[in-house]
């Protein structure tokens, strides 16, 4: 009984923060940015007298190299906000005074980020299916690989948005953070382990070209366009060549990345004091 | 627990070296409407925060309806209503939309909660802003959404810290009239609220629980302190006005402990447990200076200097 009363509010607080994010300024900002991505990728190709590709994985290729960046995008305009904001904009007075656990508000708007950021992202991953498809004729194949390794990187992201939400006092600040920290940090980190020698196969940068690593013609393309650099510069490049991504692996520690901070989320939220 | 919706027992609450809340122990009776008082600083807002699951205390307990604040927040808050200070709202959703929203948490049906929307609005006097966002209302129209959502699912017991904080006269005049109406609609409802305005409280309340320094120093009912306050203050009124001689004269009345100007008007401190005050207005008529209002001062509020005096 209590369990179905914990999901039936964890329902409840989702869907009134979608509602709120809805009708927010972020979320109109967020979809026109994500439209005009879209749009950008869609047309402008003809517009300067050229094509989207060849085939349905080249056209398709194009739209999977801004994903993760539309992502973290997406984590930091909301998931990054929710938590904070109920101490900064004192709502937290009239919601957690309520017959409700810290935990079931909390579940609820880690879901209500993740499922708004993750429908916005396969909105965008039908749209670039059915370009590729309008554009070659042809089905692309690893569409669903992707989507996957994206959602995965949705759930990853929102847990560290959270985390850095849980931990500030002003929602800017806490956006910014999130933005840098996964932008800007984790990759440092990362090219600083693996100068060191370091496998960084752990890190959620690395993790998450899957997405793109995940699509065979996005590596063939890369590869493609790394080679030719590499022999007008006379240089070798084999060190940068981009391999396909190991699925399980790469979506495992995007989970693993997103649970872990979720959980300590978690942690300093149920604990914060108004 | 004595049958107490409300019941504080042995809390304390420490921050770093300070101790806000020290070894506090009161009971709420039922149906009562309880002011919480005390100067800044003297643990309400801590108290009430820990009754609200808001913060967490040290240690000792707080019991809402017999359950534990500390073990069942969940269960305990089941049927509390809440404003605490000036709470703000999703400035996105309308008040509908707010009721809503709490409604569901609270586990009433989207039936009753339209029901009941209906009803609270005009009770809060809200009606006609019912589906106007909440970001573009006043401070007071705030507050008074505030505490309409408290009233939502028929709770049983209301904990109010400070509901006129921050209103302009005109608000905190609503606000009293319509925790007044709430009071008379409801007789089966355990209120207490926390304020620093004292005619506020002597006019809403019927008992008094007053803390300072995080210790509670009085726990009685209003009209047992206003007896034992034993000397009053009273304003006098008259067409001479605070002459010398009217001053000298009503010195020298029965029982009159002392006299000043004030202003205008001529402040009296009256021995109350010597002489009945129809006795003192009927000495004042006879004195010749034409006293023609005697208001009664504000027997809580030298109660409260008094005590909050000897807590030092």
């Amino acid at each position: 009984m209590d369990v179905a009363d914990d999901l039936r509010q964890i329902i409840q607080v989702a869907k009134y923060e979608v509602m709120k994010f809805m009708r927010s300024r972020k979320f109109l900002i967020y979809s026109a940015l994500t439209a005009a991505v879209v749009l950008l990728i869609t047309f402008l190709p003809y517009v300067l007298g050229g094509n989207l590709g060849d085939t349905a994985g080249e056209a398709f290729s194009t739209y999977v190299g801004f994903v993760s960046l539309l992502v973290l995008l997406g984590a930091t305009l909301f998931a990054s906000y929710t938590l904070v904001s109920e101490f900064e904009e004192r709502t937290a007075l009239i919601l957690f005074t309520r017959p409700i656990k810290r935990v079931t508000i909390f579940a609820g708007k880690f879901l209500s980020c993740f499922v708004l950021v993750g429908a916005i992202m396969v909105a965008y991953y039908l749209v670039a299916f059915l370009a590729a498809l309008a554009a070659t004729g042809s089905l692309i194949t690893s569409f669903l690989p992707s989507m996957a390794m994206c959602l995965a990187y949705v759930f990853a992201t929102t847990g560290v948005a959270m985390l850095v939400s849980s931990l500030f006092k002003k929602g800017g600040t806490a956006a910014v953070v999130t933005f840098l920290a996964v932008l800007l940090v984790v990759p440092i980190v990362s090219s600083a382990a693996s100068g060191a020698g370091v496998d960084t196969w752990f890190m959620l940068d690395q993790a998450s070209t899957a997405i793109s690593n995940s699509v065979p013609e996005y590596v063939e393309m890369t590869n493609g366009v790394l080679e030719s650099m590499g022999e007008a510069m006379g240089v070798d490049m084999s060190g940068m060549m981009v391999q396909a991504a190991d699925c399980v692996r790469s979506g495992s520690v995007m989970v693993a990345w997103g649970a872990v901070a979720t959980l300590a989320s978690l942690a300093l939220f149920t604990r914060r004091e108004f | 627990m004595d049958g107490n919706p409300i019941e504080i027992a042995g809390l304390c609450k420490v921050y770093g070296g300070f101790t806000a809340v020290d070894n506090l122990s009161f009971g709420v009776r039922r149906n009562s409407f309880t002011g919480f008082l005390g100067p800044n600083g003297a643990g309400k807002s801590t108290t009430l925060k820990i009754l609200t699951n808001l913060i967490k205390p040290t240690s000792g307990h707080a019991f809402l309806n017999g359950t534990d604040i500390r073990e069942d927040p969940k269960e305990a808050l089941t049927g509390v209503g809440t404003v605490i200070e000036t709470p703000e709202f999703y400035g996105y959703l309308t008040p509908r939309e707010t009721f809503r929203y709490i409604g569901g948490i609270i586990g009433m049906t989207n039936e009753s909660v339209s029901c009941q929307t209906e009803e609270i609005l005009e009770k809060v006097k809200m009606s006609e802003w019912a589906d106007k966002r909440l970001s573009t209302f006043s401070k007071g129209m705030r507050q008074r959404i505030a505490l309409g959502q408290a009233l939502l699912g028929d709770p049983s017991i209301i904990i109010l810290d400070e509901p006129t904080s921050g209103l302009d006269p005109r608000g905190m005049a609503e606000i009293r009239d319509i925790l007044k109406n709430i009071r008379n609609d409801n007789g089966n409802l355990t209120i207490i609220m926390s304020s620093h305005i004292l005619h506020e409280v002597e006019d809403l309340c019927d008992r008094i629980v007053m803390v300072n320094h995080g210790r509670l120093i009085l726990d009685d009912d209003m009209d047992r302190i206003r007896q034992a306050a034993g000397v009053e203050t009273m304003v006098l009124k008259s067409e001479s006005g605070p002459t010398d001689a009217a001053i000298d004269a009503v010195s020298r009345v029965e029982n009159v402990i002392s006299v000043r100007r004030d202003g205008q008007d001529i402040e009296i401190r009256y021995d109350v447990s010597k002489g009945e005050r129809s006795k003192l207005f009927a000495d004042l008529a006879s004195l010749g200076i034409g006293a023609y209002s005697l208001t009664e001062g504000d027997s809580l509020e030298q109660r409260y200097l008094e005590l909050i005096r000897e807590s030092r």
